[in-house]
């Protein structure tokens, strides 16, 4: 006989409530070079859930690697991000909210810009472009091994 | 990202001060991203603009697999110590 774990799909509807973790969501002043913070709770809402130490390593760079996607070289202005997790699986929102442009143009921002992605790929389930409350940004997904989230 | 713009100065003060190869060492560095290889890149540029070598030292793991998925480990000469870069 084996037991196993349900998944908080799995629990809905079944009478027992799920494990459900508010999201979280943090403002960030892009003047003020607060990207570790972004890694912080992203490494607090992902232990919650069960991820394991190499893969909370990937989610702080992957996060990071999101974040700076979304800047892009700006230099003002504040990043949103929100934090939503459940049991096998977490997302996260990255928007900007400001009046710089982004730098677009030189090789330098293109290479940069090609890293960040390889970066993301290798590291979470989804990754691409967003856009939340009509700012724009990109979102992440990644699950936790073996989980069917 | 934070210390990108202060190890570009520093790198640029070091390849034009001196005329061997340059050793980065990373051995205490624990979190590295695009903007740091960015960096790390430009420099190497420089240093085989000028004929110089650019080693990068990394002892962390977590460091050497992020120039893995980004595929820079053919681009940069890498060793796992320090002495071993020095001496070479």
């Amino acid at each position: 006989m084996s037991v196993s774990e349900p998944s908080g799909r799995d629990m809905v509807g079944s009478g027992v409530r799920p494990t459900v973790h508010p999201a979280v969501e943090i403002a960030l002043s892009v003047k003020e070079d607060l990207l570790v913070l972004a890694r912080l709770t992203v490494s607090t809402v992902a232990s919650r859930v069960g991820f394991d130490v190499e893969e909370i390593d990937d989610l702080r760079l992957a996060v990071d690697e999101l974040c700076l996607l979304v800047l892009r070289g700006r230099r003002t202005g504040r990043l949103l991000l929100t934090f939503a997790s459940d049991p096998g699986r977490i997302d996260v929102w990255c928007s900007y909210d400001g009046a710089d442009e982004p730098d677009l143009q030189t090789n330098a921002a293109a290479g940069l810009a090609e890293l960040s992605g390889r970066i993301l790929d290798a590291l979470v389930d989804e990754h691409g472009p967003s856009t939340r409350d009509g700012l724009p940004g990109a979102h992440l997904c990644k699950r936790r091994v073996g989980s069917d989230g | 990202m934070a210390t990108a713009p202060a190890l570009s100065e520093h790198l640029d003060e070091v390849i034009d001060r001196n005329r061997g190869h340059v050793v980065v060492d990373l051995t205490p560095v624990t979190f590295i991203d695009s903007t740091g290889l960015g960096v790390l890149i430009s420099a190497k540029h420089r240093c085989d603009e000028a004929g110089r070598e650019l080693r990068v030292v990394i002892s962390q793991p977590n460091i050497r697999k992020v120039f893995e998925i980004t595929g820079l480990t053919d681009h940069f000469t890498l060793y796992d110590a320090l002495d071993p870069a020095l001496r070479a």
